[in-house]
């Protein structure tokens, strides 16, 4: 072919191209993760969901990651595109401020199933009264603890923090190839973050009040002090190897469930391990669920997870949506999608099936679900990153946890002075 | 040289094209960035303006110093290192030794990767029980060096500078490499005849020879190395204790996780403005040469 | 000449210590991926209870990284990838000739602002970027993509075809003027011909910039139709869970193609630089 004719075909080509762009704006766009990204459940998931619904979805769900999701929601929502978004409750918070979400009240008053949703999972996505989503699943993080070790070495599940530390120590130090505990603690990983509030709701239910018209830090420096302090034995006790520094969650989850630590504080989902080889499977099966130790200061309380399901301002259609959010969140499907990820349901009568009351597993994590504390709805980006660097600061020795409380005490209260 | 009105119109005329693309999706862009820059634009507000607000915050602000040097050690230490790396490379690839060929197919493999694939890759090396690095080190009796080293204040940094070397250096090989087989033969065999060393060979033959293609390398990824947010977000995220932020993951930060566009763009037409300095005085500098 | 032993053996020990250095990485995750998960985590180097499987590489080709297709990815890929090696290589003809041969006012300005593009942080640019292309109705299309593509491979392209137009003597072009072919013949009876290899260099980094990019197919793509290699291999990295062997199976297929192309236009690579790059 001469080259006069390949310029004039390529360009004829992208002409073409240009030309039939497709565009089906009847088709509704749900985004969510339990539809994209690799898991045990997504197969059934997917059919399940294609196969029961009564609307013209888009078979293309989106971004798989929560990160490029929220990158993506905020570049394009005003274009209508998705109708409808899943997340996690940080980004509801931001959404929400940001004017890209719905908020629900006049749906949620007629909506027939409202009598099914536990109360404190409705508080989490509530902002000044305006409810913002209806959540499909939720979570606490507990104490999960290898049942097998813990009987050998006739050790005793730690119920406060100073037992932790001694139990996990003890486990570094006799226990062959396995550490006694582990903290995520890599720069910029949200686990870490939601494992420091974990055992920081036990000594203070909030962080910050936004009940006035300027937000205040609720949180003292003594309060963030314990909780450093709790890092600092950890790492320096042995009781988390100091190989792990800067691990991300991934460390953590696979390092659990490949056998290399006796204790972790994780949510439910490492359920799912149990599909992906016999060992982990194993390992799931040995492992016993406690309440996180509680401070002798303290009141339990731990890290509360919910997903909502959100309709997007400028869909072309809120109607439709609000039935798409009511089709993925209604009974069967909650069963079929948390009963496979091992999470517990905010639904009454999911919970109240078989398929979940029989489950060792999500029964275990359910007789604590009450001790979840639902994080204060102010967008956690900024707090986030200065906890996780005083968590940094603290393990690479950059000063004593008492110094370091007190200037993450100062940078919470500057970043409150700006929200 | 093609010198009269009539074609020069054509001369214009056939760069439209590229004019247009850059004009569309490089400087319409950058322009609304610009005047974005003196605003308060985020996701939570509308912008208005605010004059030199948010270049003062920058400048005022010591994280953004402390980025700024690291970008500029990582950016000295990754593009000299890939450069002579590569040239001894090149230097290797033009011998006449055994097995070149299946070197030559298979260097081309770390430029081709994708970055996330990489960065996985690495973490492979150097998990603390997994990684093979670590692996290797408890089998040869130097268990106690054992460590997560993405997570070492002291190792993580140069960890980050051998993926980025690991990446390039093997595309300025292949530059160098072509440019060397370019080098008449003859300019050698005079300078053997007059008993001039290998040294003296390289100096005075190869490298003034090689001077286009090691501009054209060395300019293009001091920039691709300064934008580079990626191989570090995902890696150490910026960590540990900061030791490995960037100006492009603050500002990726500032932009994504902070949704402060306007900040987040006065930050980046600093940077732009260190990179075109940068790349002005270069470009001059090796013409200046000619 | 002949070289010493020992110089030899040096230099045999640093072309092995480079290629190692290079290899070494994709040689363990090349290994991995046929490895099972729990021999992965095993941190040992050999132990592979239930021996060494394929099965990484079905499930990347049945699964396909979430509810998609791998095979549709892959064939976006090389559709998107090719198109924008095409017109980037014909734009940059043009532009390079045009550079290279006609007294343009601003010529140097615009050769370095060429390289803004390669100045301000992309990520900065997506919001505009998608409103420009949401404008155009380009969205989660082909030429949408394209056209980011195009910029991210036309600097260099331009750059590397000047290069090479400007090591072509000036007397050829005068000799064919004088037979009476006008400036665009003249691009494409001689100096094109010349100057051939270092378009092949020019096409195989805008295919690859094009292969490798995630940032803009992950705005501009909303469907099926239109999603890439980078953004299958992305579903594999889960929020709560990884597909590890996935992921080094999905990694080495994506690298393979590359490879071939690399390989079949090596010689023309190197050919290609050479005959131009050094010139400029």
């Amino acid at each position: 072919m001469s080259i006069k004719k390949s310029l004039i075909l390529s360009l004829a080509l992208f002409f073409v191209l240009t030309l039939t762009f497709s565009s089906a704006a009847e088709e509704l766009v749900l985004w969510h993760t339990s539809f994209t990204s690799e898991w045990s459940g997504l197969d059934e998931t997917v059919n399940f969901f294609e196969n029961n619904t009564n609307l013209d979805v888009s078979t293309d769900y989106g971004p798989p990651l929560y990160r490029d999701i929220s990158q993506q929601f905020i570049v394009q929502a005003k274009t209508g595109n998705p109708d409808v978004v899943e997340g996690v409750l940080e980004q509801m918070f931001t959404y929400a401020k940001a004017g890209l979400i719905m908020p629900l009240n006049d749906f949620w008053k007629g909506y027939e199933d409202k009598d099914q949703y536990l109360d404190n999972v409705m508080d989490a996505v509530t902002i000044d009264g305006e409810i913002y989503a209806i959540p499909y699943n939720t979570n606490v993080r507990l104490l999960l603890y290898r049942k097998s070790i813990f009987e050998e070495y006739g050790l005793e599940v730690p119920t406060n923090w100073d037992e932790l530390v001694e139990t996990a120590s003890y486990i570094s130090e006799n226990v062959e190839g396995m550490d006694g505990f582990m903290f995520t603690t890599k720069e910029r990983e949200v686990r870490a973050f939601q494992e420091f509030m974990s055992f920081y709701l036990q000594l203070n239910k909030s962080m910050f009040d936004v009940s006035g018209e300027n937000v205040k830090v609720t949180a003292t420096v003594d309060q963030l002090e314990e909780v450093l302090n709790l890092y600092d034995k950890m790492f320096s006790s042995g009781a988390i190897s100091m190989d792990n520094r800067g691990a991300d969650w991934k460390a953590l989850d696979y390092g659990y469930t490949s056998g290399n630590q006796a204790m972790v504080t994780v949510g439910p989902w490492i359920w799912s391990h149990r599909y992906e080889d016999e060992a982990r499977a194993e390992v799931i099966d040995d492992t016993g669920i406690a309440a996180i130790p509680v401070n002798k200061n303290g009141t339990p309380g731990t890290y509360m997870e919910v997903k909502p399901i959100m309709i997007n301002k400028y869909t072309d259609n809120p109607e439709k949506a609000w039935n798409l959010v009511k089709e993925v969140t209604n009974k069967d499907f909650q069963l079929l999608v948390d009963s496979n990820a091992g999470v517990l349901s905010p639904r009454k009568d999911v919970m109240a099936e078989p398929k979940m009351a029989d489950n060792w597993w999500l029964q275990g994590f359910s007789k604590f679900a009450d001790t979840g504390v639902a994080l204060d709805p102010i967008s956690w980006e900024r707090p986030q990153n200065a906890i996780i660097g005083a968590i940094q600061e603290v393990i690479y020795d950059e000063g004593s946890p008492a110094e370091i409380a007190e200037k993450l005490h100062q940078e919470l209260s500057d970043i409150a002075a700006n929200l | 040289m093609i010198n009269n009105k009539k074609n020069n119109l054509k001369g214009y005329l056939i760069l439209l094209p590229t004019l247009l693309a850059f004009g569309l999706i490089i400087f319409y862009p950058t322009v609304r960035a610009f005047i974005q820059s003196f605003t308060n634009a985020s996701i939570y507000n509308e912008a208005s303006f605010i004059g030199l607000e948010n270049y003062i915050k920058v400048l005022n602000n010591p994280e953004f110093w402390t980025a700024f040097m690291h970008t500029f050690v990582l950016v000295i230490l990754a593009v000299s290192l890939q450069y002579i790396l590569g040239m001894a490379m090149a230097l290797l690839l033009n011998e006449d030794l055994k097995g070149l060929g299946w070197v030559k197919y298979t260097i081309m493999i770390p430029w081709v990767i994708p970055v996330a694939s990489t960065v996985v890759m690495f973490d492979w090396l150097v998990l603390p029980d997994y990684g093979l690095i670590n692996m290797i080190l408890k089998n040869i009796g130097l268990g106690h060096l054992t460590r997560y080293w993405f997570g070492d204040k002291n190792f993580a940094f140069p960890l980050i500078v051998i993926m980025h070397v690991w990446r390039n250096m093997p595309f300025y090989a292949i530059t160098l490499y072509a440019g060397l087989k370019s080098i008449p033969k003859y300019y050698y065999e005079a300078a053997d005849i007059d008993g001039a060393s290998a040294w003296h060979k390289f100096f005075y033959i190869t490298l003034p020879n090689l001077k286009y293609p090691s501009m054209i390398v060395i300019v293009l990824h001091v920039l691709w190395t300064f934008n580079n947010f990626d191989f570090i977000y995902l890696s150490t995220g910026g960590g540990p204790v900061g030791s490995t932020e960037v100006l492009a993951t603050q500002i990726y930060q500032t932009a994504w996780n902070y949704y402060e566009y306007g900040h987040a763009s006065a930050m980046g037409i600093l940077m732009m403005l260190v990179m075109m300095v940068f790349s002005i005085f270069y470009i001059r500098l090796v013409r200046s040469d000619d | 000449m002949h070289q010493k032993k020992s110089t030899l053996i040096l230099k045999y020990i640093a072309l092995i210590s480079l290629t190692m250095f290079i290899l070494v990485p994709f040689i363990w995750l090349f290994y991995s991926s046929f490895r099972t998960e729990s021999a992965m985590f095993s941190g040992k180097f050999f132990e592979n209870p239930n021996g060494l499987m394929i099965k990484h590489y079905f499930n990347v080709f049945q699964s396909g990284g979430g509810t998609g297709n791998f095979i549709g990815y892959f064939k976006n890929s090389i559709l998107i990838a090719s198109i924008t090696t095409i017109v980037v290589v014909t734009i940059s003809v043009f532009g390079a000739y045009s550079l290279s041969r006609f007294q343009l006012k601003f010529k140097n300005a615009f050769i370095i602002t060429m390289l803004l593009s390669n100045m301000f942080p992309w990520v900065l640019l997506v919001i505009p970027i998608f409103g420009l292309l949401f404008s155009m109705n380009l969205i989660d299309s082909y030429a949408g993509i394209i056209f980011t593509h195009i910029i991210l491979g036309l600097p260099f392209s331009i750059w590397l075809i000047k290069g090479y137009f400007d090591g072509v003597p000036k007397e050829l072009d005068e000799a064919a003027m004088i037979d009476g072919l006008g400036p665009f013949q003249t691009l494409i009876k001689v100096i094109l011909p010349v100057a051939a290899p270092g378009i092949v260099v020019a096409s195989f980094y805008s295919f690859m910039v094009s292969w490798g990019d995630f940032l803009f197919v992950s705005v501009i793509s909303q469907s099926m139709a239109t999603k890439t290699l980078p953004i299958g291999l992305n579903n594999f990295f889960g929020s709560t869970q990884v597909a590890w062997g996935s992921i080094n199976a999905a990694t080495v297929i994506s690298i393979i193609p590359t490879i071939l192309l690399f390989s079949m236009l090596q010689k023309w690579i190197v050919e290609g630089l050479t005959s131009g790059a050094v010139k400029g």
